[in-house]
């Protein structure tokens, strides 16, 4: 597959020759929406055929240096054919509306496809035989994007010579949709992504990659602190034997110190609540250490039989016990699983040369190191707050300054589209 | 948020004035003009407050949903100023100021939201700017489709004006720029958060899907200014497109594992 790369003009030469030995009527020139429809058609039909005779293994992208030989190809072959057939009918209908067109609705039908079909093989299906369920790694793709990344080449070369200053704002937008396009396709598969988990006093120096084989890293990992901050935990009902929620879901009661509010038939206040406690002769006492568990004291009081009930609940840690408070024999008040509203790894980043750094990294908050981004991805979620162990996602993306290159330029022609619009005529 | 009903109340009391000043006299230059100064004042009393919470509160307001909202009520506006001044869309600072009141009055009347904290994928300066673009980009663009049912109503009529589409194009393009704002804000934000730019999450592939209807019709009316018709086709299919996009996503098949999709807010 990969040593195709280097076939890629030729094909498209010979096929363009022998089209014009044999011409039919309906592909003489100049050529219109008929002969875009028929292109499309094929792109599509040939993808299929090929995806059937590879078994629906699709295309995998080019890898370094295949994919910088594929990138050189383009940016020379693209602006040499337009010098030389700039006049040709060919490279004319190359650079028209028709064919910008019918690359926007091939791009489309395509995209339209992958928004409704799952993205997971389909075993002896139709539908995964002819690459539908990997659409963007199959060939019918692979051909409407090297199509559009044509047209979308030549028409940015013909309209670029001789350049001029009203042409700016096309300029920023065409060329800047064609390095995306161009390099997020074709960086595609240069990009690493190593899973690494990082435990306390244990430096990581492996990543797990996405085929589950284990890589060495050029940097170590280790855990100092994981910190979680979460929302208070809020008070249900739940069925003794099932675990299921009773209490309306929508009205529930926040634990903190003071809170009222009536859950199900019971008017119930939050005396105490201690986000760290551990139980301790017969009560919860607030002491942060190891394993320690939020818990709350509360008070209940039927509505109508002013029964009162009393006591500790706790959601319980991996070393704390969960304690339920009996309604009846049916039914308890419990303490629900607080959900995190923040956590950050503070790490020890160890590099070769033995330096140490401290790095903290938070969701949202990736550290940059040496063309690698690190993201808080996990914890250990059994032992929660008091996980030492953090997953770090470690992502190398070599082509990434070229696609984001891509996005500013896009993101400035957008300005200058703003700006200049399209002017009422009056 | 000590103080931020009085605040609120100046703000609010300006910006009616300003829109009812504005719209009462919009012939009249000069008197529209103090309209526009009231407006603009309630838009720096906003900044003004932005930037002392800011300093007080010795970080980015950035960080729960009634501090998003004060950005909204700064932010919407302003836009809604800069569209209305390069492009005389008459409707533009009704549209934002009303919704930016809307920002204001739910941080007055539901304080207890105001302090809730954002989810952890959440907090970002992203946040704020991708939101924001997209409320431009969609209003916009649903004017447009109203031109499009206007014309193809008066198509059916049998009388077409054709100033009409030129109308809409005007608008397609001030929304598909902030269309693409939107996209691009958002790959970026997913590149700090999820370590990719593009993962054809479901809401990306309809975003994008939406992107290329308007793309399709921008190219389209180009080439073919006397294909009228199925111009307005277009437009009112990539609307639904977009719909899809903004609310239809929870209902797909495919995008039962959509990041969008936030379960419990």
């Amino acid at each position: 597959m990969r040593k195709l790369s280097f076939l890629v003009f030729p094909i498209f030469l010979f096929l363009y020759k022998r089209n014009q030995m044999n011409k039919r009527k309906i592909w003489q020139y100049p050529w219109t929406y008929k002969e875009s429809v028929v292109i499309g058609l094929g792109f599509i039909l040939i993808g299929f055929a090929l995806e059937i005779f590879s078994d629906g293994k699709g295309v995998h992208p080019p890898v370094f240096p295949y994919n910088i030989i594929l990138l050189l190809q383009l940016i020379i072959f693209i602006p040499a054919i337009s010098f030389f057939m700039k006049k040709h009918p060919f490279i004319q209908w190359m650079t028209s509306v028709p064919a910008a067109i019918s690359a926007i609705l091939l791009m489309t039908i395509f995209v339209l496809l992958m928004g409704f079909i799952p993205q997971q093989a389909i075993p002896n299906s139709i539908v995964s035989r002819i690459g539908l369920t990997h659409i963007f790694e199959s060939w019918s793709y692979l051909f409407i994007t090297l199509y559009l990344v044509l047209i979308l080449g030549f028409t940015l070369v013909k309209r670029l010579t001789p350049f001029s200053i009203k042409n700016t704002g096309f300029f920023l937008n065409h060329a800047g949709l064609w390095i995306i396009i161009t390099a997020a396709s074709l960086g595609a598969g240069d990009i690493e992504k190593r899973t690494m988990y990082c435990y306390k006093d244990n430096p990581a120096w492996l990543g797990i990659n996405k085929s589950g084989e284990k890589k060495n890293m050029p940097f170590a990992l280790e855990l100092s602190k994981f910190e979680i901050q979460e929302y208070s935990p809020e008070l249900v009902i739940i069925d003794n034997a099932t675990g299921k929620i009773l209490s309306d879901q929508k009205k529930l009661l926040s634990l903190k110190k003071g809170e009222k509010k009536i859950v199900s038939e019971w008017n119930v206040e939050v005396f105490e609540y201690y986000n760290y406690a551990i139980w301790f002769h017969n009560s919860f006492k607030p002491i942060k250490q190891f394993g320690a568990a939020p818990a709350a004291k509360i008070k209940a009081i039927h509505i109508e039989t002013k029964d009162t009930i009393s006591g500790w609940i706790s959601i319980g840690s991996y070393k704390e016990t969960p304690v339920l408070l009996p309604v009846n024999n049916n039914s308890s008040f419990a303490m629900t699983v607080p959900s995190p509203k923040k956590y950050h790894s503070i790490l020890k980043l160890y590099t070769p040369d033995q330096k140490i750094n401290k790095i903290d990294i938070e969701v949202n908050k990736p550290f940059f190191h040496k063309g690698w981004y690190l993201y808080q991805t996990g914890y250990d979620e059994k032992q929660g707050r008091w996980s030492n162990l953090s997953i770090i996602e470690a992502v190398k993306d070599p082509w990434l300054y070229v696609v984001y290159t891509g996005i500013y330029m896009l993101i400035a022609g957008s300005v200058f589209l703003f700006w200049q619009g399209k002017k009422i005529k009056k | 948020m000590v103080g931020y009903k009085y605040i609120a109340l100046i703000i609010l009391v300006l910006w009616i004035l300003g829109l009812s000043t504005l719209y009462l006299f919009f012939s009249r230059k000069k008197i529209r003009l103090i309209g526009e100064l009231f407006l603009i004042t309630g838009v720096l009393i906003s900044v003004l407050y932005i930037t002392l919470l800011w300093i007080n509160l010795e970080r980015a307001p950035l960080k729960t949903l009634g501090e998003t909202r004060l950005w909204y009520s700064f932010f919407v506006p302003l836009l809604g100023l800069i569209i209305y001044y390069r492009w005389k869309i008459k409707w533009m600072p009704l549209f934002s100021f009303f919704l930016a009141g809307v920002f204001v009055l739910i941080n007055v009347f539901r304080p207890e939201n105001f302090d809730k904290a954002l989810m952890p994928a959440l907090q970002s300066v992203w946040f704020v700017p991708h939101v924001i673009v997209y409320i431009f980009a969609y209003a916009l663009l649903a004017v447009s489709t109203l031109f499009a049912l206007k014309g193809l109503w008066q198509i059916q009529n049998k009388r077409f004006d054709n100033s009409l589409l030129d109308i809409a194009d005007n608008i397609v393009y001030i929304g598909f720029a902030f269309l693409t704002f939107g996209l691009l804000f958002g790959a970026l934000w997913a590149k700090e958060a999820w370590g990719h730019y593009w993962t054809w999450d479901p809401k990306e592939t309809w975003a994008f899907l939406t992107w290329l209807l308007y793309l399709l019709y921008i190219h389209f009316r180009h080439r073919h200014k006397e294909r009228i018709k199925i111009s307005l086709w277009i437009l009112s299919i990539a609307f639904i497109i977009l719909l899809i996009c903004w609310f239809g996503i929870n209902y797909l098949p495919s995008a039962q594992n959509s990041v969008h999709v936030y379960s419990n807010g």
